[in-house]
């Protein structure tokens, strides 16, 4: 569904402060897959979704969606298709309007006319959705979305995401930032609607456990490389200690972070 | 006092709304305005010299206006220029527009022709003093305007306008380009801040290219004022208030003319008042901010 | 490679006609006189033409660049540098910005200014009896005392209001003598100020109920706005004292006292065609219109009737009478 073809991506090029960040990077990614993908700081990940959904261009390298070439697309022109959530629960809503106001802008993907097209049908409608979420949000429509915890507007960011019905879903960590209780909240809301909706997804986390636990391929990324890919079988046998075993072999080096080893 | 206040409160307050919907909806600080206000005017007074009647007029001075605000979002989306200067670049160029629309003069009185003014003293004469009469008919004028920049922001369109001063990633996961909503938004209201210059060429009895001058500031006043009036979010009350603002503005104005000598201030005053009004708004406004973040 | 050729090519054509432009030889012969004035406006364009009759009365053959700085000081300089390119014989600057600004681009060339109310406060001559060496020019300054008793005379005055502009000196120092005048004569004044011509209207607004009668004099800013000034003061039976004659035939002022400025701009004209026949502008003095020939008085009957005011006899036998919107006499 979404072919990288020999991706590299560098920054500040002929200048001294030159940094390539993905290299020579091979990625096909299959229909109802859910990949989590794991990795180091610095390793490539959040540009690796960043040459998905165009918010940055490849130095070298294709990008194909369904077949057509896409490289050269502009951001909001793929975001036609592809859903993100970010690290910053703040992100995805407009603080500034209604919890229905922004429920109807992310209800479809596309340029928007000149029709009213919120009335109490779609309310009943986003009220049912609402209902998935166990936050009793669907009876604050009304409500301005700034008043809502961070927790609430990641897992309603989530959710109209999810309406929204894209192709692929690029989740950026978005979790990251929560408090434990929210995240594990948002989490299986994630599972949920991923498996209800059956969702192509992409997952960046830190948390080795939930990459094992969570999605039925892994991906570990180092230095801009995909250096670990693990399918269903085998992925269901993955334990922690396996995963670093396997980074050792590889790389030579030690696993770095802390936080994705105590996690 | 009614006119001076109310009339040109309300006829300046159509320009407010335009810089309003720059300003604030779209988070796009639009200097185009000093040169799409005199461009109404002209356009207008052109329209009525040439016997092409008040209504053609003013479809074509709104027209103008938006055409103006596209230019602007044109030359920020496609050179990458910052707000500030595209507006500015507009606004320069929009001066030696202007004066090839007067045929290459600056000014052209009104007075001799028959403009929407004399109409509205017309058709009242004698029921209603004119200045009344003035005074209801901007009231209508505004208040329709208003109702339609409401039902504007309901629409999907609108809604998406409020995102995307808030939150312009979010507009672009939708698959919506911020470059187009940029070119309708600013275009239009630069077409409503057109639309009041046409009406104040008509008020003030003449047509000038430098009507223009500083009247972005006046704008921003009266926005100002407006937030410190009311608070809310909802956008009908957002729209009232910047109205609100517009007279208020124009009201303090008018007293620091009238009342200015009994302490010592002349009106060359009025304009650091002008600033003296925005920071005291905002200070205001940001006040409540301030003292919660201080306590939290 | 392209590129740079193309680059080259551009800029070599820029300064051909760089070139040219400065290099325009003066019309060999013929006298060229470069006219400047500040903006389009009735009182500054009768003078133009005035002053073209003035110099063509001696120079039937003279040539003359027409130039407008439509109110900016920069294009005032740009036309000043762009006569001193040309080599004009004498540059004309109607209004005193635009002659402030020839004064300064040009130190040999002969610069007659025209209608400058304070030649000696501008700058641009040491006294008024006698030019500099290459200055020397007309001044309307304007008869504040004749036009303020006139307009008691005509209508009563017990409280005078002034609109002008704080940020024209010519209407700053006018408006100074105006005030001194109403104390001489024993009525009161009110002063309303504008930066901008759209303010003129709240200004007349924010005065009208405390005064029984308006003055105006040469400011162009308010004349622009003139309009404004008559719409507020008619709709409140104010009579206005005008001190331009011109802008009165075709709006309905009340009254206007002035010289009519195509006469001035005539004897602006002489002075430049005595320049032209050899005469040094340093041995001619600034020229006041004191002449009684050179005065206008007007006077609008359709106004005063709105008004509820009888114009004396005497007046309406020597005025120019308005009414019916059109001259009468």
């Amino acid at each position: 569904m979404i072919q990288l073809k020999n991706i590299t991506k560098t920054f500040n090029t002929g200048t001294h402060s030159e940094k390539t960040v993905i290299r020579n990077l091979d990625l096909t990614i299959g229909k109802d897959e859910f990949i989590t993908i794991i990795g180091s700081n610095g390793a490539g990940k959040t540009t690796l979704f960043n040459l998905i959904s165009g918010n940055l261009k490849p130095t070298s390298g294709t990008v194909h969606v369904s077949g057509r070439d896409v490289t050269r697309d502009p951001e909001y022109k793929r975001a036609g298709y592809i859903g993100r959530i970010f690290q910053d629960p703040l992100l995805g809503t407009a603080s500034n309007m209604t919890l229905e106001d922004n429920m109807m802008i992310t209800a479809e993907k596309g340029f928007k006319w000149l029709k009213i097209s919120l009335n109490n049908q779609k309310r009943a409608y986003f009220r049912e959705e609402l209902k998935q979420l166990n936050m009793g949000l669907e009876n604050r429509l009304k409500e301005n979305v700034s008043l809502l915890s961070g927790g609430q507007r990641q897992a309603l960011t989530l959710l109209m995401t999810v309406l929204s019905k894209p192709d692929i879903v690029l989740l950026d960590e978005h979790t990251a930032a929560l408090d434990p209780r929210n995240a594990a909240m948002v989490m299986d809301l994630t599972e949920k609607f991923i498996d209800s909706h059956c969702l192509t997804t992409l997952m960046i986390t830190h948390n080795m456990q939930h990459a094992i636990d969570y999605g039925n391929r892994l991906l570990m990324m180092d230095g801009g490389e995909i250096i670990i890919d693990i399918r269903q079988e085998e992925k269901k046998t993955l334990t922690v200690k396996k995963l670093v075993a396997m980074f050792n072999d590889i790389r030579k080096k030690e696993f770095e972070t802390d936080e994705v080893l105590l996690a | 006092m009614i006119e001076g206040i109310f009339v040109e409160g309300l006829i300046y307050g159509i320009m407010a709304l335009g810089v309003f919907f720059t300003f604030r909806i779209l988070d796009f600080p639009d200097l185009t305005v000093d040169g799409s206000f005199p461009l109404g005017a002209v356009i207008m007074a052109v329209a009525l010299e040439n016997g092409w009647g008040i209504l053609a007029g003013t479809w074509l001075a709104f027209a103008g206006g938006t055409c103006a605000g596209i230019v602007t979002a044109t030359i920020h989306n496609k050179l990458k220029v910052p707000h500030l200067l595209a507006g500015i670049l507009t606004m320069t160029m929009l001066y030696s527009v202007n004066l090839r629309i007067l045929s290459n003069r600056a000014n052209l009185p009104l007075m001799n022709v028959r403009n929407v003014m004399d109409v509205i003293a017309e058709k009242t004469g004698g029921i209603i003093p004119e200045a009344w009469a003035y005074l209801i008919f901007f009231i209508l004028v505004v208040v329709f305007i208003k109702l339609s920049l409401d039902l504007f922001f309901h629409t999907d369109m609108g809604l998406v306008f409020g995102a995307l001063g808030n939150n312009t990633q979010m507009v672009i996961n939708q698959g919506i380009s911020p470059d187009t909503m940029k070119l309708i938004g600013v275009g239009l209201a630069n077409g409503l801040v057109a639309l009041s210059g046409a009406f104040a060429a008509q008020y003030l009895g003449f047509a000038d290219v430098n009507l223009g001058q500083g009247i972005v500031i006046s704008g921003l006043a009266s926005v100002m004022l407006g937030e410190f009036l009311l608070k809310s979010n909802r956008i009908s009350i957002l729209t009232l208030r910047v109205i609100l603002g517009a007279v208020l503005y124009k009201a303090i104005m008018y007293f620091g003319r009238f009342y200015g000598y009994y302490i010592h201030m002349t009106p060359n005053d009025l304009k650091l008042i002008s600033g003296l009004l925005v920071i005291a708004s905002l200070f205001f406004a940001n006040y409540k901010k301030i003292k919660e973040k201080g306590d939290g | 490679m392209k590129k740079n050729v193309l680059k080259i090519a551009m800029t070599g054509l820029l300064c051909l006609a760089a070139a040219f432009y400065i290099a325009s030889p003066a019309y060999a012969g013929d006298a060229l006189i470069g006219i400047s004035k500040i903006v389009a406006h009735p009182a500054l364009d009768a003078l133009e033409q005035g002053v073209q009759d003035g110099v063509k009365k001696t120079f039937p053959t003279a040539k003359f660049d027409l130039q407008n700085a439509n109110g900016e000081m920069s294009t005032a300089s740009q036309i000043a540098r762009k006569f001193k390119a040309q080599n004009v014989d004498v540059a004309v600057g109607i209004a005193t910005p635009t002659a402030q600004a020839l004064v300064n681009a040009m130190k040999k060339t002969p610069v007659v200014f025209c209608a400058v109310t304070d030649p000696v406060g501008a700058g641009l001559v040491a006294s008024v009896e006698k030019g500099q060496p290459y200055v020397t020019g007309t001044s309307d300054m304007t008869p504040v005392r004749q036009q303020i008793e006139m307009l008691v005379r005509l209508a009563g005055v017990k409280t005078l209001g002034h609109v002008y502009t704080s940020s024209e000196a010519n209407a700053v120092k006018l408006a100074g003598i105006a005030k001194q005048v109403c104390k001489d004569l024993g009525i009161g004044f009110v002063a309303s100020t504008v930066t901008n011509s759209s303010e003129v209207k709240q200004a007349t607004q924010a005065i009208i109920k405390r005064v029984d009668g308006i003055y105006l004099s040469n400011d162009n800013t308010v004349f622009s706005a003139l309009g404004s000034v008559l719409s507020v003061a008619n709709r409140n039976k104010v009579p206005v004292m005008s001190a331009d004659p011109s802008s009165a035939k075709d709006n309905p002022v009340f009254a206007a006292w002035g010289f009519d400025y195509y006469k001035m701009g005539v004897a602006t004209g002489r002075i430049v065609a005595r320049i032209l026949n050899g005469e040094k502008p340093v041995d001619i003095p600034t020229k006041f219109m004191t002449d009684p020939s050179d005065v206008t008085l007007i006077v609008n009957l359709d106004v005063a009737e709105t008004i509820g005011v009888k114009i004396p006899g005497d007046i309406l036998e020597t005025a120019t009478v308005i009414k019916n919107g059109k001259p009468v006499n």
